[in-house]
This record gives C-alpha cells, sequence and structure tokens, in this order.
C-alpha cells in the first residue's frame, strides 16, 4: 500500500508539473475596434506579450482600453468602413475570431483600417492558433 | 547730425569733375512714399504651389501632414490663404459621419466647433451626435480643428462645424438613416458645405445605374441638398478602380449636381495617386485630388487624442475645408463659381495633367485663393455682370499726387481698401487704397544730384544777335537744350525750356536767383507745371502790363496770365521798387495741381486753375528784397464713372521771400537768403467712390470716401547761398539748406544739406 501511495504520489507531483499549455485558454479582458494602422506587421495576424515586438504594436493603438494586454489579434487591411473582429470560440489552443464585413451596396466610410482586438489572456503559450473565419 | 553727402566740384571746359565732397545733412528723409470672362478656361497650366505663408507654417500647421514639410496643408499651400486672412470664418460646413468626441478635447474648445441641430444623431435619435468610432472626429478635424498651439490644426480652422451622425459605432448605417441626415442637412438652412466621406463601392456609367446603387431614398436627398444651393463634397472610394463609387461619381451623370458636387481622390504622401484610391475616371469633369494618407488629426481617446488615417475620407475634408475658405474669402462668388474656381486652380502640370486620374488636377488652396487672371477695377454698375459694368485693368490705374497734398492724401487713406475683381468669374479683392498711389515729393529736389543741380551756374549760352532782339541758346552735346529771344526793348520774350520771367531781369544786381535754378523756381509761375522737357514760353509786355503764356510739347499743360507793375526803373543811385501782381488760369489736360491719375482715377479734358500773383522786388544800393506770394483756385474736370470727384474747388499757396546783398565783402561776392513754402493746398478735399463689398447676387456696395487734401504741417525751405567770382571765368559757390516739415508732413524729420562748389572754364 505504501508503495502504491508513493508511486501515486509521484505521478500526481509529476502531472502538477507538465507544461501550462494544458491548462484551459481564458479570456480575461477584450476590445475589438478598428485601428487606422497596421499594428501587427509582416503579415502575422496576431501577436503575443513574448514577441519582441508587442510594445511595438501596442503602442500603435489609439484608445487601449487596459493595461494588462498580453495578446493582439489583427485582421488584414481593409479599403471602407462597417468591418469588425469578434470572439467566436476558443478550442484547445485554437481562438476563433468572427470578422464582421458590412453589406454589399451599403454605405460605409472611406478609410483604410484594420480591425483587430486587444486581449488579456490567462496564459501565454507560444503554441497558440488564431482563426479569423469570415 | 548725419554726414550725408559731400561733394565739390570743378568743371574744366564745362565738364564737372568731382574736387571734394561737402555735403551733409542732419535727419533727412521722410514725406514721399510712396470684364472679365465667366468661368473655365479652355487650356489651363497651374504650375504646384509654393507654400508662402511663413508666419502660419508652425508645428501646429505641419502637424497634420504627419509634421513632414510639403504633405498635408502645406501641400495645398493653405498658409498662403491664412496669410490673406482668411480661415473660413463665418462659414457653415456640414459632417456627415459617426458624430464628433463629447469629450473635452482640445481641438474643438473654440466657438463653433461642434453644432448640433435638434435630431443630430440619426442613429440614437437623439440630439447629441457622439462619436463612439473615431472617423467621423478625425475628419471634423482636418476640417476645422482648432489653431491653438496644440497638436494640429484644420484647414478651415475659422469654420463652424454642424455635425451629424450617420454611421454607428461599428461604422455601419442604413439607407433610411443617411436619407434622414442629409435632410437634416438640407433643414438647417445655413449650410454652405456638406462633407461625405463615405460611399458605396461599385462602378456606375449612368444616372440610373448610380442611382440604383446609392439607393433612390439617398440619392433623393443628395440632389435635394444640390438643389438647395449645398455644395457637396464626396470622397471618391478607396477600391483602386478607375472611377469614384456611386455616390461620388452620380455627378457625372446628373445635371442637377453638377457645379455643386465634387468627387475627391487622394495622392499618397509622395503626391502620386494613392494606391487605394479611386480615380477620377468618368466624374474628371467634377473631381480633383488632395492628401489622404497619413492624415494626423483628432480621435475619440481622450481630450488629446490624434490619430493617423488613410483614405479618401481624408481627401474629401481637406477639399470641403478649403472650399469653406474660399466662401469667406470671395464674397461675389456663388456657390458654383466657388466650385469652379477650386477645380480650376488645382495644379494640373506633370503627372497632374492626367485627367482620367486626377480629373482637374492636385488642390491648390494657394492658387485658388490668388487673383486668377488679371485684377481690375469696376465702374459704371453696381452689379459685376451688369452690361454697363465697366473693367479697367488694376495695373493701369494709379494716382500721383503732388507733394502739394500728398501728405494729406496718404493719411486720410490708411488702412482703407477698394474691392477689384480678376478675370476668372470676377472673384472679389481686397487692394490697399494707398497701394494705388504714388506721392511725388519736394524733398527729392534736395537729393544730392538735384542740389548741386540748383547751384551749379549755367553753362554759358551763345548769344545771337539779329535786328530784333538777341537768342540766347545753350547746347548739351551739340543739342539744343535750350532758348531765349527777347526784343530790343524787351517786349516780346519767347522761350524754350527757359522762362520769360522779366520779373528777374534786375538791371543791377543779376541776381543770384536768376543764376540758379534755385531761386528761379520760387519766382516762376508755380501753376506752370513745367517739370521736365519741351517747354514753351511767350511773354508780351510795355513798361507796366503785360501776359505771359505756357504750354508744354504735348499741350497737355497750358497757361495764361496778365501781369501788371509799377515799372519803376532802377535810379543812378541804385534804388528801385517794382511790384507785379499777376492774374490767370492754368489748364491741365488729364490732371489737377500737377497730379495725374490713370484707370479708375482718372480725371477727364481740362481741370483748370484761377491763380493770383505777387511779386515784389525792392532794390536798396546792394540790398534786393524779394517775395511773392501766389494763391489758386482749382476746379477738376470729373469724369463720368470715375472713382474720384471733387465738387469744391481746391485752394493752394506758394510764397518766397529773401534778401540778396551784392557787394559782400567785396564786389566779387553775393550772399543771399531765401525762404520758401512749395505749393501746397490750404483748403480742399476730393471724394473717392470706390466698390467695397459685393455679395453672391453680384451686387457691389460702394464707399465715398471724403478726403481732406489740406496737409498737416507747412514745408519750409531756408537757403543761404554765398557765390564768389573769382575771375571771370571761375567761380565758387557755397550753399546751405534747410528744409523742415519736408512735403508738408510733420513725421519728416528736418534736412540740412551743406555744399560747396566750384566752377572753372578754359
Amino acid at each position: 500500500m505504501l508503495n502504491k501511495y508513493y508511486i501515486f504520489s509521484i505521478i500526481f507531483f509529476l502531472y502538477s508539473c507538465t507544461p501550462q499549455s494544458n491548462e484551459t485558454i481564458k479570456v480575461i479582458n477584450i476590445f475589438c475596434k478598428t485601428s487606422g494602422q497596421n499594428i501587427i506587421e509582416n503579415n502575422k495576424n496576431f501577436i503575443n506579450k513574448s514577441d519582441a515586438n508587442f510594445f511595438k504594436s501596442y503602442e500603435k493603438i489609439n484608445g487601449k482600453k487596459f493595461s494588462n494586454s498580453n495578446f493582439i489579434v489583427q485582421s488584414d487591411e481593409k479599403r471602407r468602413g462597417g468591418y469588425s473582429l469578434n470572439l467566436n470560440k476558443i478550442v484547445g489552443n485554437k481562438i476563433y475570431f468572427f470578422e464582421t464585413s458590412p453589406q454589399e451596396k451599403t454605405a460605409t466610410s472611406t478609410v483604410i483600417n484594420y480591425p483587430y482586438c486587444e486581449i488579456e489572456l490567462n496564459i501565454i503559450t507560444n503554441n497558440l492558433e488564431v482563426i479569423i473565419e469570415r | 547730425m548725419e554726414i550725408k553727402n559731400i561733394i565739390l566740384k570743378k568743371k574744366f571746359q564745362f565738364i564737372l569733375f568731382p574736387l571734394l565732397l561737402i555735403l551733409s545733412a542732419c535727419g533727412g528723409g521722410g514725406g514721399g512714399g510712396g470684364g472679365g470672362g465667366a468661368g473655365s478656361s479652355t487650356t489651363r497650366s497651374i504650375a504646384a504651389c509654393t507654400d508662402s505663408g511663413t508666419a502660419f507654417q508652425t508645428a501646429e500647421y505641419y502637424a497634420l501632414g504627419n509634421t513632414v514639410v510639403g504633405r498635408g496643408l502645406s501641400k495645398i499651400c493653405a498658409s498662403n490663404a491664412y496669410a490673406r486672412g482668411y480661415t473660413g470664418s463665418g462659414v457653415k460646413v456640414g459632417i456627415l459621419d459617426t458624430g464628433i468626441t463629447t469629450a473635452a478635447h482640445q481641438e474643438f474648445d473654440g466657438s463653433g466647433k461642434r453644432n448640433y441641430d435638434t435630431g443630430s444623431d440619426l442613429v440614437s435619435s437623439d440630439n447629441i451626435p457622439q462619436d463612439g468610432h473615431g472617423h467621423g472626429t478625425h475628419v471634423a478635424g482636418i476640417i476645422g480643428a482648432d489653431k491653438d498651439n496644440t497638436g494640429m490644426h484644420g484647414v478651415a480652422y475659422g469654420a463652424s462645424l454642424y455635425h451629424y451622425r450617420i454611421f454607428n459605432d461599428a461604422g455601419t448605417t442604413t439607407n433610411t438613416i443617411i436619407a434622414n441626415g442629409i435632410q437634416k442637412a438640407i433643414d438647417n438652412g445655413g449650410l454652405s458645405i456638406l462633407n461625405h466621406s463615405w460611399g458605396t463601392a461599385g462602378s456606375c456609367t449612368s444616372q440610373s445605374s448610380c442611382e440604383t446603387g446609392v439607393g433612390s431614398t439617398v440619392y433623393a436627398k443628395i440632389v435635394a441638398a444640390a438643389q438647395a444651393n449645398i455644395i457637396q463634397v464626396f470622397s471618391a472610394g478607396n477600391e483602386n478602380v478607375s472611377s469614384p463609387s456611386y455616390e461620388a461619381n452620380s455627378v457625372a451623370y446628373d445635371s442637377r449636381l453638377q457645379g455643386v458636387t465634387l468627387a475627391v481622390a487622394a495622392v499618397g504622401t509622395d503626391g502620386v495617386i494613392a494606391n487605394y484610391s479611386n480615380k477620377c475616371g468618368t466624374a474628371a469633369s467634377y473631381c480633383l485630388a488632395a492628401p489622404g494618407s497619413f492624415i494626423y488629426s483628432t480621435y475619440i481617446s481622450g481630450t488629446t487624442s490624434y490619430e493617423l488615417l488613410s483614405g479618401t475620407s481624408m481627401a474629401a475634408p481637406l477639399v470641403s475645408g478649403s472650399l469653406a475658405i474660399l466662401k469667406q474669402q470671395f464674397t461675389s462668388l456663388t456657390n458654383t463659381q466657388l466650385v469652379t474656381r477650386l477645380l480650376e486652380s488645382a495644379t494640373n502640370t506633370g503627372i497632374y495633367s492626367d485627367t482620367s486620374i486626377y480629373g482637374y488636377g492636385l488642390l491648390n488652396l494657394g492658387q485658388a485663393t490668388s487673383p486668377m487672371g488679371v485684377l481690375r477695377t469696376l465702374s459704371g454698375s453696381d452689379n459685376l455682370d451688369s452690361g454697363s459694368a465697366s473693367y479697367i485693368d488694376l495695373s493701369s490705374t494709379s494716382f500721383i499726387s503732388s507733394a502739394s497734398f500728398s501728405n494729406a492724401l496718404k493719411k486720410s487713406l490708411t488702412g482703407k481698401q477698394l474691392e477689384v475683381y480678376d478675370s476668372f468669374d470676377r472673384a472679389n479683392f481686397k487692394v490697399e487704397l494707398n497701394d494705388l498711389i504714388v506721392s511725388k515729393s519736394n524733398v527729392s529736389e534736395f537729393n544730392a544730384t538735384n542740389h548741386f543741380n540748383r547751384l551749379k551756374s549755367k553753362d554759358k549760352p551763345q548769344v545771337y544777335l539779329s535786328p530784333f532782339g538777341q537768342t540766347e541758346a545753350t547746347y548739351v552735346n551739340g543739342q539744343l537744350e535750350s532758348n531765349l529771344f527777347t526784343t530790343y526793348n524787351n517786349f516780346l520774350a519767347i522761350g524754350y525750356n527757359q522762362d520769360t520771367n522779366s520779373f528777374l531781369k534786375n538791371e543791377k544786381t543779376n541776381l543770384i536767383a536768376n543764376d540758379s535754378l534755385f531761386s528761379k523756381n520760387y519766382f516762376n509761375n508755380p501753376y506752370f507745371y513745367n517739370e521736365g522737357r519741351s517747354n514753351f514760353f511767350m511773354s508780351l509786355n510795355n513798361n507796366q502790363s503785360g501776359l505771359d503764356t505756357f504750354m508744354n510739347s504735348n499741350s497737355n499743360d497750358l497757361g495764361f496770365a496778365m501781369k501788371f507793375n509799377n515799372g519803376e526803373k532802377l535810379t543812378e543811385d541804385g534804388y528801385a521798387s517794382n511790384l507785379e501782381f499777376s492774374f490767370g488760369v492754368s489748364a491741365e489736360n488729364k490732371k489737377f495741381l500737377n497730379s495725374s491719375s490713370s484707370g479708375a482715377f482718372a480725371t477727364e479734358g481740362f481741370s483748370n486753375t484761377n491763380f493770383l500773383g505777387l511779386k515784389y522786388n525792392k532794390t536798396v544800393q546792394d540790398l534786393n528784397f524779394v517775395s511773392s506770394i501766389y494763391m489758386g483756385q482749382t476746379f477738376i474736370n470729373e469724369k463720368e464713372s470715375s472713382y474720384l470727384s471733387g465738387s469744391k474747388p481746391i485752394y493752394t499757396s506758394s510764397l518766397t521771400m529773401g534778401v540778396i546783398k551784392d557787394n559782400f565783402y567785396d564786389p566779387s561776392q553775393k550772399i543771399g537768403f531765401v525762404m520758401s513754402q512749395p505749393q501746397k493746398v490750404e483748403k480742399g478735399e476730393i471724394n473717392l467712390r470706390v466698390p467695397t463689398s459685393s455679395n453672391r447676387d453680384r451686387n457691389v456696395s460702394y464707399t465715398t470716401y471724403n478726403v481732406d487734401l489740406k496737409p498737416d504741417a507747412r514745408q519750409v525751405n531756408l537757403d543761404l547761398i554765398f557765390e564768389k567770382s573769382i575771375t571771370e571765368m571761375e567761380n565758387l559757390k557755397l550753399g546751405l539748406t534747410h528744409v523742415q516739415n519736408a512735403d508738408h508732413s510733420t513725421e519728416s524729420k528736418n534736412q540740412n544739406f551743406i555744399s560747396a562748389y566750384w566752377q572753372k572754364r578754359f
């Protein structure tokens, strides 16, 4: 019994020390809007705080909503207004966003813009994947 | 005392050489001073503007162009308009967009920046069009953000902004909301310009297809706004296609929109069409380009927030703001004419000559606010488009005023303006009246050259005797400069460039006054304006009466005087007195009191001056007392439709008195002291009735300026002259001149001249 208990304890200890990637990703704060500037360069659609360029991107956000943002998602360049990004779901390490487009043949502003979301996640991992659905 | 000049001259064989310069002056300075077709042109060549309003080129000015000189406001030369005094003040601009920040933004705390009509928020159906998106606030800043030494300022920072929220915070809307928004702007009743930094992507090739693309409800309101005479400015769209999107392109096919509707494409920071911008294409005749990339303007994130945005959304408000400036500046232009002017003034050289891309070219506010064609004065009508309106080029309009009243004229007109009109739709401009006036100056006689000319002895004339009398002729370089024929009994005298003033023919003293240009002028009739050359004189005299005539070569100046004197001859013991009374008239063609005017200030025919003169000369052995006084009464012969009129006579005076002593310590020496006052207006006025304002009905208002011609001071010249005949061929003159209140102005500094002049003939 002692051995079994001992072995169980070791297994529990080892389990508790596994990487956090297995922890459920949760969104603590999120704010989505459009930016007049390309926040994330190099054709990426997201950037997290562990990236060296994160603060450079973060500074481009005009009207930051909270100070603990650690994750930014951005859609590609839009030639007119009426677009927006919305968090859809999180499945494992995949975060799904839905991009809303203005209806065809409807009037919109004529400004170059980039829909984005400023996000505070509970954890930051390098194996996150962002999927923007349209 | 300021040493001004020092000169002493020596003459060898009638050639003068400077030997020693001893001319000094105290003080110095002072005085003096001083139809067009309509609309569009078929061939234009407007070069890029030069941003020249340096006083307005602040950090705030450059900020809108992302602090880069040559972008944003400096690209369109907005500072030139500011330097002219125009900022869009008093002009109401409507903005249909996402609303305006309601935060206490520093760029909108000036008056008139956040005007709301009841129900201005068409999205939320309330009165406050609060912007939760940012686009509308950015556009509003481009048009009219405050000039307050912080952040940036809009192109028309003096304009009043009216905000209508037709997009929600996500940037979407419905056609009903848009239509209601436009109607709300129409209902305002005071908007001149409506900015539409929005549109519907898609191309149309006919009125019906445009209307379908826009939506009939919205389309009807756009037409209604145009019919309400509101200038509408549409962004061309960002799809990088060959023609603007539906709303902006509609003007190409709907005559109801044409004239008051513009499409605006965007150029990038390099000045070339932006890679996103739709081109002017089918709307080229109603389209131009403006900077649209990386425009720094107000945002909604706080009271000091700004954002860099790009798009034709940013180009359109630069055009709207520019139109506000034109609207303020050109009160004589209709809205259609303002639009035409903005198009026709656009830079269209170089790459901007491609009308399929840039339409009329690149927005050029510097050119739009400058005269196009020539500036002209209006007369003959109070309506710019009247058939009876007469236009004269401003360049041919001038007033060259005599020093007898130039000081008073300039003072009276300080700060007063007249309105003139360029030859492009007769846009109105202001011109300072004093800029059209050139003042003659008595003081110019006292420059170094003229001062010596007054002192120098005349070249010895050649004398020809005939059975009828004596002719004196002076030649310069073989050319006859002057001559004077007098009969033996002095009954008849005829002069060419040499007056026939018999009063100065003193038999004993040979006055200094008679031997120099200096004093001689003081004893001539001041109303015979023998300036310059080619003047003719004739006198008929007996012992006690006579007449003088004067005429210049082109017969523009004529003079006639009767004169009477006591005819007393010099006695053997050296006493005589000679009193001469004269009266007469001088006639000046197209001028008066030796003041010529032209163009809109012209007079016509002959203006007459009646004059009286009294001259007195008394010789008491070696002393010769001389004096003269003249008074005149001038009547201006007005020209119909001239700005200048004078219903009352102008009274003038001039006087001279002095004494000359012969045999001053030595028979070869003379000394003379003369005090004189040049011709001066004692009482008189003229009226200048000039256009000063105009309205959009093209009616012109005139203002009459009553100008008192009496100067505020009296010029007095004091001359002390010493002359010594060293030999028959050699003499020396020393002169001291003091001029007080030059040109009859208290503002003139006193002037003093000291000179020495030595002449020797071989």
